[in-house]
């Protein structure tokens, strides 16, 4: 954590915004360019809608896979513990969805669109850091079939995810 | 010469002038103090901490008001696991059970400690968004701003700082820290050890994962308990109301007991109101 903050600030004293190489998306053929922005050293995935709360959302048809940000996994620190919903639960946008837990904090995390939970990342309850290492990949939290499809448009994209990251607005 | 004040004409217009200055200037705190946000103080006694979990709960998730609450030790022995917390791992259970001592989960996250008569355990709840937006709904900054209040009166016991997730005095813990974060609100909470027994924390085992500062010292070498420091129980309490009080942002209003219990009273007649700390064992 040291070392990323550390290359936090040397990047914000430069002025210094580069682009990853392209990695695709678990669940499309679509590719997803992952940028990093210089608040906290986080990605950002280009294509991918994110909440003001730092869940994001990851769209393929009328299926959206959702985790939290690499963002929010690093101001977060070490994951625990992950508490999901069911499957076939009906959540609502806005409404908390489960839990995750990282060393001293319980962090409530919020469904960023309303839909009903057709699966959840059953790998988390075992290895649970996945949030932190592979947030956007391996550490995907439940994929939710969409009743609004308009709720994902509502969301910020990556640009104004990272502007809102950046001004310390949460 | 004409025209020019006597002397004690120039001293009464400069006493009526420093006057009118500080009048503005207290008006102007006055002011604001006025329009800083409240923080309700409560302050018990004695209670059982799975009561004064389930109220801390209720005051966090059904109210949207601020929040200390300072119980000055409970009633009955317990052990607290947080919110992922696996009995089996982190306590020996049959031990516990056998001396009456109940397994409790909470709400918040952190790891596992026993609470008695000796703890003081602090609560601060914030609505983060609203009353303290330059403090990020974060673990870390959480704690260093809980750190930064309770820093003017802790640093009477010694060389206190945020260690790691721990309050500490030089190297050794003083203080476990735990936290739920809720939107635009957040809860934390310190459970400090003014004193305990032995055989009670040998009912905790070695947890799993260990801060790096511990460097496998012993429990008894890695804790500190307040009461070795100084015996003034009533200072240490009071000076922690206090520091939150000082601290600039908030005006303290004090509450009294069954004010904050009323809360929790109506919380329970919710429908479906569910608790997340429960007893276990």
């Amino acid at each position: 954590m040291a070392l990323r903050k550390l290359a936090s600030e040397a990047a914000t004293g430069l002025g210094v915004r580069w682009a990853a190489a392209p990695v695709a998306s678990s669940s499309s053929t679509k590719t997803a360019i992952a940028s990093v922005f210089s608040r906290g050293f986080a990605t950002v995935m280009d294509g991918f809608k994110y909440a003001k709360s730092h869940e994001y959302v990851n769209m393929d048809g009328d299926v959206a896979t959702i985790g939290i940000s690499d963002f929010a996994q690093s101001e977060l620190g070490d994951v625990v513990y992950v508490e999901l919903p069911e499957v076939g639960s009906e959540l609502t946008k806005g409404e908390t969805f489960g839990v995750v837990e990282s060393v001293k904090a319980a962090s409530d995390v919020y469904a960023p669109v309303s839909g009903e939970v057709v699966e959840v990342n059953e790998s988390l309850s075992d290895d649970p850091s996945k949030v932190n290492s592979e947030p956007f990949e391996g550490g995907w939290m439940m994929k939710v079939k969409v009743s609004d499809a308009s709720d994902a448009d509502a969301l910020l994209d990556a640009k104004a995810y990272e502007a809102h990251c950046e001004s310390g607005g949460h | 010469m004409r025209g020019f004040s006597s002397s004690s004409s120039v001293y009464a217009c400069i006493v009526a002038q420093t006057k009118l200055f500080f009048e503005g200037v207290s008006r102007q705190y006055g002011t604001a103090r006025s329009l800083a946000p409240t923080m309700n103080i409560v302050r018990m006694r004695g209670h059982d901490v799975e009561t004064q979990l389930h109220l801390e709960e209720a005051l966090f998730r059904t109210t949207g008001s601020n929040w200390l609450v300072v119980n000055d030790g409970v009633a009955v022995p317990s052990i607290v696991l947080g919110i992922s917390g696996k009995p089996e791992v982190m306590a020996h259970v049959d031990d516990a059970t056998r001396m009456g001592v109940p397994l409790i989960k909470r709400f918040t996250g952190g790891g596992t400690v026993v609470v008695d008569k000796d703890t003081v355990m602090m609560s601060i709840i914030v609505h983060g968004e609203r009353d303290l937006p330059g403090v990020e709904r974060f673990p870390r900054q959480i704690m260093e701003w809980c750190a930064g209040f309770l820093s003017g009166h802790m640093s009477a016991y010694g060389d206190f700082a945020l260690r790691e997730n721990d309050f500490v005095i030089g190297d050794r813990k003083i203080g476990g820290n735990a936290q739920a974060i809720s939107g635009g609100r957040w809860l934390h909470h310190t459970s400090f050890l003014f004193d305990y027994r032995d055989e009670l924390m040998g009912l905790l085992k070695t947890p799993p994962k260990a801060p790096q500062y511990r460097s496998n010292r012993s429990h008894g070498e890695f804790v500190t308990r307040v009461c070795d420091i100084s015996a003034d129980r009533e200072g240490f309490v009071t000076g922690i109301i206090e520091s939150v009080e000082r601290q600039g942002v908030f005006k303290g209003l004090h509450i009294s007991e069954e004010e904050a219990m009323d809360v929790l009273e109506k919380a329970k007649r919710r429908t479906g109101a569910v608790f997340g700390t429960k007893r276990l064992v």
